[in-house]
């Protein structure tokens, strides 16, 4: 091929270029520590990328539900257990009544299941970050309005209700249950809900006054005889109220149960969700290795190419200063 | 036949190696000329004479000076260049694109979508806290001021393209003019036959080259030298007549798409015929005026602008249909309000907006599928996982549609980038054949300077030798 003067500068200068662009790439990869500066630079890796870093994101919310839901069960979980024990107090008492030793002993026993269930009350009362445990999606003090007689705000109410005066109750007393049975659910997956909460009725029975009804009956029969006057201290308790208070007794122990039920779901909900947070945290390690190694900049790689790129930049340096060679114009 | 045939040999002889040591000069002096080609002359046996004893020579003169040049070379340098322009202008127009949407930077559109999202799930998480209902209204401004403002300057880009263009246009009608004027030049010189036009090809080579980076050209050459020009098929310039072209938006009237067009236009400035330039910077602007940048666009090419202008009218339609079903935490009645999250109006990059009530009182965000229940967070739930939905928009998610949004400009800049390498391999290579064939050699120019100094000073001994020859002769007579 014919060589001139002008295609020598025309090569060197090209090459030249297009190893300085390759040297201003690789410093940029190593700085950034990026394997790729833009979408342009490499498409396919990019969209690889931000798919990954889109599913990283989609996990990272699933695993905060998880890990709120996991919290919030742990408080369902101690409160119902604070609840069961309280009722097997309750239970034992009961039992403790209608044992004929002790059927001198009505109204102290009373009061002690009156004090348990107040104790329940509070119980089903409990708030967790301001929010009722078992009232439903009536989380709040503002979403509960009482209705005379009733006076508070909050969602189990033990009231004396003179509409529910009878020989049976004296003092006409009701639980009123001013929350509702609606679920409240995080979301642990696409379009995949659980839920967290614990209803009313699953948890204290029938309209979610039920477990509280039966104490109140329990204490009626412990302190008031049968034809609605108070217990004196020699109004011991006869055969017909210990049949009565060996089938609340019952009741209670059915409730017990279903309780303990309850308790069940919500520590399989809790196992569940645990295994999920661990095959999430375990996916989302293993997509941000991915993220890495796609969308990181390989730094051996990049650092012998720089090695590579300025080696070559430094010959064709020394090339462009003996570019031009004598010519015949030297000789004549 | 002279007098003394040796002195006019001589003197023609004189003549023409002089010429020939003035084009290698020349030569030598524009070694580093751009766009120059090489000159040789061509020396020419001169007319013999016929003797009694045979033909004898008379010498010798400059037949003419011929330019080295190839057209095969120049077209394919004009092609790449034009090809080069057409994928520079592309690479330059997707790497404003992706500064605008912050790809490559922790900025990007996608990432409010997220903390939008991200938001919302908190909610549904809390959806009695105002911190988190306060959270969602910010998140969700941070998003669409995040769109307007990518709208906003996709707009200005596509002005700056058309002002772009209208430049370019403007230098192109320059350049057909200096174009038309150089081949009239050149016609007459062919026509008078004066041999004077290397120069002025050269220029027009240049010149050609510089139209090239604007326009694909098609270059023919007619029999007085002089060129015509087409763009795809179409004459912009024949001979000494050059077309102004222009550029001419219209607006159509049912979509209000707007749309750039070249056209050749007569005196009156009236469109006599569209131009569709295949290559060219004038090509690519066009295509990213028309289609890339314009969310109108109507001819099923690929729209940056449209696309997410479409992504912005499903996440306003998603959110609202769910939104409208739900109750904040202050509503009550059996019927829900109705409340919309995004002004159903701005379906856009750019008028994208929070529904005036929801954005001034944060409890009415619509969380419940019930009145009175803080706690439920049906509704809240359905927005949140309006991320997830994989049949969000063209079957796909919300993220996975803007991904490939992203892809696809990706794809295009690199297609562009590579098209660019290419174009600028082939040029640089053609280049250096063509001055391989046409460029100055110095070791070559330095040969031809010693052979016609000697065959100069061969010249003028043998004029020296006629002229003692003559002295001879005419002291004969004394």
């Amino acid at each position: 091929m014919r060589v001139t003067q002008n295609s020598i500068v025309e090569q060197y200068q090209f090459n030249l270029q297009r190893l300085q662009e390759q040297i201003t790439r690789t410093n940029l990869h190593l700085s950034s520590g990026k394997a790729f500066l833009s979408p342009s630079e490499a498409p396919l890796r990019a969209v690889d990328v931000k798919h990954v870093e889109t599913r990283i994101n989609q996990n990272r919310r699933f695993k905060t539900n998880i890990e709120k839901a996991i919290t919030e069960l742990d408080i369902y979980e101690f409160a119902l257990e604070n609840f069961s024990t309280n009722l097997r107090k309750a239970r034992s008492i009961v039992e403790t009544a209608v044992d004929p030793v002790n059927y001198d002993k009505p109204t102290v026993l009373g009061e002690q299941i009156r004090r348990i269930l107040d104790d329940l009350l509070e119980i089903a009362n409990y708030q967790h970050n301001g929010r009722f445990l078992f009232a439903g999606t009536r989380t709040t003090e503002d979403s509960i309005t009482p209705t005379p007689p009733e006076a508070t705000k909050l969602p189990f109410e033990l009231l004396q209700d003179p509409a529910a005066v009878s020989a049976d109750n004296p003092e006409g007393l009701r639980i009123a249950f001013k929350g509702n049975f609606q679920a409240r659910s995080v979301l642990i997956s696409a379009n995949i809900q659980e839920r967290i909460n614990t209803l009313a009725n699953d948890a204290f029975g029938t309209n979610g006054t039920k477990v509280f009804e039966i104490l109140v009956e329990i204490y009626n029969v412990l302190t008031y005889k049968r034809d609605g006057t108070a217990r004196g201290e020699r109004d011991f308790l006869d055969t017909t109220d210990a049949r009565k208070l060996q089938a609340l007794a019952d009741q209670l122990s059915d409730h017990l149960d279903q309780l303990h039920n309850e308790i069940g779901r919500v520590g399989g909900v809790r196992i569940r969700l645990e295994t999920q947070l661990k095959q999430i945290t375990y996916e989302n390690t293993r997509l941000n290795e991915l993220k890495s190694i796609r969308g990181d900049a390989d730094v051996a790689q990049e650092a012998i190419n720089l090695t590579r790129f300025q080696t070559s930049l430094n010959y064709t340096l020394r090339i462009g200063a003996r570019l031009f060679q004598t010519t015949l114009f030297d000789f004549l | 036949m002279p007098f003394f045939p040796s002195l006019e040999i001589g003197k023609r002889a004189l003549l023409a190696q002089q010429l020939g040591l003035d084009t290698t000069s020349n030569n030598v002096a524009n070694v580093n000329t751009p766009g120059y080609s090489r000159r040789r002359i061509e020396l020419v046996e001169t007319e013999p004479v016929k003797l009694a004893a045979g033909t004898i020579g008379t010498g010798v003169r400059a037949g003419r000076i011929v330019r080295l040049q190839h057209e095969f070379f120049d077209k394919e340098i004009r092609n790449s260049i034009a090809t080069k322009k057409y994928n520079e202008t592309h690479i330059f127009t997707f790497q404003r694109l992706e500064a605008i949407l912050g790809e490559g930077s922790d900025t990007g559109l996608d990432r409010y979508i997220q903390r939008f999202f991200d938001a919302l799930n908190d909610l549904a998480l809390e959806p009695e806290s105002l911190q988190r209902r306060e959270a969602v209204l910010s998140t969700a401004t941070s998003m669409i001021n995040a769109f307007r403002t990518t709208g906003q300057k996709i707009r200005v880009l596509r002005e700056d393209i058309k002002s772009k263009a209208e430049t370019r246009v403007a230098t192109i009608n320059k350049l057909l003019e200096q174009i038309a004027s150089l081949n009239a030049k050149i016609g007459i010189e062919s026509i008078e036959g004066t041999g004077a036009t290397a120069p002025l090809e050269d220029q027009r080579t240049k010149l050609l080259e510089q139209l090239a980076e604007y326009l694909n050209i098609d270059v023919r050459y007619d029999n007085n030298n002089m060129v015509n020009i087409a763009v795809s098929g179409s004459t912009i310039l024949t001979g000494p007549n050059a077309h102004t072209l222009e550029l001419k938006e219209t607006i159509d009237s049912a979509t209000q798409e707007r749309t750039l067009a070249l056209n050749i236009v007569d005196t009156q400035g009236n469109a006599i015929l569209q131009l569709h330039p295949a290559a060219g910077e004038i090509a690519s602007l066009l295509e990213h005026y028309n289609v890339l940048l314009d969310d109108k666009d109507s001819s099923n090419g690929f729209s940056i602008a449209k696309q997410l202008n479409r992504l912005v009218e499903a996440l306003v339609a998603r959110i609202n249909a769910i939104s409208v079903t739900g109750y904040g935490l202050d509503d009550t009645g059996t019927a829900p309000p109705g409340r919309n999250f995004f002004d159903p109006a701005g379906t856009t990059l750019e008028t994208i907006a929070l529904d005036a009530a929801i954005a001034s009182s944060p409890r009415d965000i619509p969380t419940s599928s019930a009145a009175g229940e803080p706690g439920n967070n049906a509704v809240a739930l359905q927005m949140a996982d309006v991320i997830n939905d994989e049949n969000f928009l063209d079957n796909t998610t919300l993220m996975d549609f803007y991904t490939n949004l992203i892809g696809k400009l990706g794809l295009a800049g690199q297609n562009a980038k590579l098209g660019f390498d290419t174009a600028k391999a082939v040029e640089s290579q053609m280049i250096t054949q063509r001055e391989a064939m046409a460029g100055v050699n110095l070791d070559e120019e330095a040969v031809q300077l010693v052979k016609f100094q000697k065959a100069y000073q061969a010249a003028a001994r043998i004029v020296s030798v006629a002229n003692e020859l003559l002295d001879t002769l005419v002291r004969l007579g004394q």
